[in-house]
């Protein structure tokens, strides 16, 4: 390794990953987590239904926020991010860029409420009502897991591809 | 590595693949639930999205003026990939949790499906291979 492609003064034991690993490798890490997700819902939705002793079952409530959340992050993918930056080449937002914006905060605003409404589910069908023991209280934690994950996974793909904006905007220059 | 004939390389992953079927069948009939057989079907096709999208790499070299929608497609099939995957491994264990199989039967069925993804992961690239090498490069 020659001195010059060196970025600090010492040595690292590794090397750091080139963009297109870090791009795929947070695509596969998106994946990952949305099946995450999507596996807690389902099991809440199952063990509510065979093994579950107490009173509380998951009901189509506890499904709203999962939903919310999974429409939050197909809006906030589908959007195409080059148009959200143009504002140096056109002098002004542009009406598409406008648009853009507002088609993201949606997106944003129902990744959020999603994860806003899993913790009112939480708290207002689980532990406001004393049902604090663990196997009940379970149902009510998968779907704040649930909608973590999701968050998680919308940011991990957001994060890669900027990350392959980057690497093609300096590799045309 | 390429001192093993191409003929020995097929035998040996499909044996592995039997077992990895073995494993599932296993783990379905002994425990007398067929649900386990899902596993297996998701194991096997988990990894096609990314050979399937491949192909959208502009001939299979590596060209760093990729436009933008072939990027589009191959990150639609890692995400599609990597949610079969860990998919086909959550399921076994949402089964153990809502009683549907025994702790034997979980284990059993990972171990096959892990078998059966990697079977088809190596014998991918095993013909990546082989395409490299008629092209010359």
């Amino acid at each position: 390794m020659d001195s010059q492609d060196r970025l600090f003064r010492f040595r690292l034991p590794f090397h750091l990953p080139s963009s297109t690993i870090v791009r795929s490798g947070g695509v596969y890490i998106s994946g990952a987590l949305f099946a995450i997700a999507f596996w807690f819902l389902i099991d809440a939705a199952i063990y509510s239904k065979t093994v579950n002793a107490s009173v509380v079952h998951v009901t189509f409530i506890d499904w709203i926020p999962g939903i919310c959340s999974a429409l939050g992050m197909l809006i906030v993918t589908s959007i195409d991010k080059s148009r959200l930056f143009d504002d140096a080449l056109g002098g002004g937002a542009s009406s598409t860029t406008y648009q853009a914006r507002v088609i993201l905060f949606l997106g944003f605003s129902l990744l959020a409420g999603g994860l806003a409404g899993s913790f009112v589910v939480l708290i207002m069908k689980f532990i406001s009502k004393g049902y604090n023991e663990y196997p009940t209280l379970g149902m009510g934690v998968a779907n704040v897991i649930t909608n973590v994950s999701i968050m998680l996974s919308c940011i991990s793909l957001w994060v890669s591809q900027s990350v392959e904006d980057e690497y093609s905007y300096s590799l045309a220059l | 590595m390429s001192t093993i004939s191409p003929l020995s390389k097929i035998i040996g992953l499909s044996s592995v693949l039997a077992v990895g079927f073995l494993f599932i069948v296993l783990a379905g009939a002994i425990f007398g639930n067929w649900i386990v057989l899902f596993v297996g079907l998701i194991f096997a096709v988990g990894y096609l999205p990314v050979v399937a999208t491949q192909g959208f790499s502009s001939n299979g070299f590596y060209d760093d003026l990729m436009n933008e929608s072939s990027n589009q497609v191959q990150d639609l099939g890692r995400f599609v990939s990597s949610f079969l995957t860990v998919s086909g491994l959550a399921l076994p264990i949402v089964l153990l949790h809502c009683h549907y199989l025994t702790y034997t039967a979980m284990v059993m069925t990972e171990v096959g499906g892990a078998l059966i993804y990697a079977t088809v992961v190596v014998f991918t690239s095993f013909f990546d291979q082989s395409d490299d090498v008629n092209l010359g490069i």
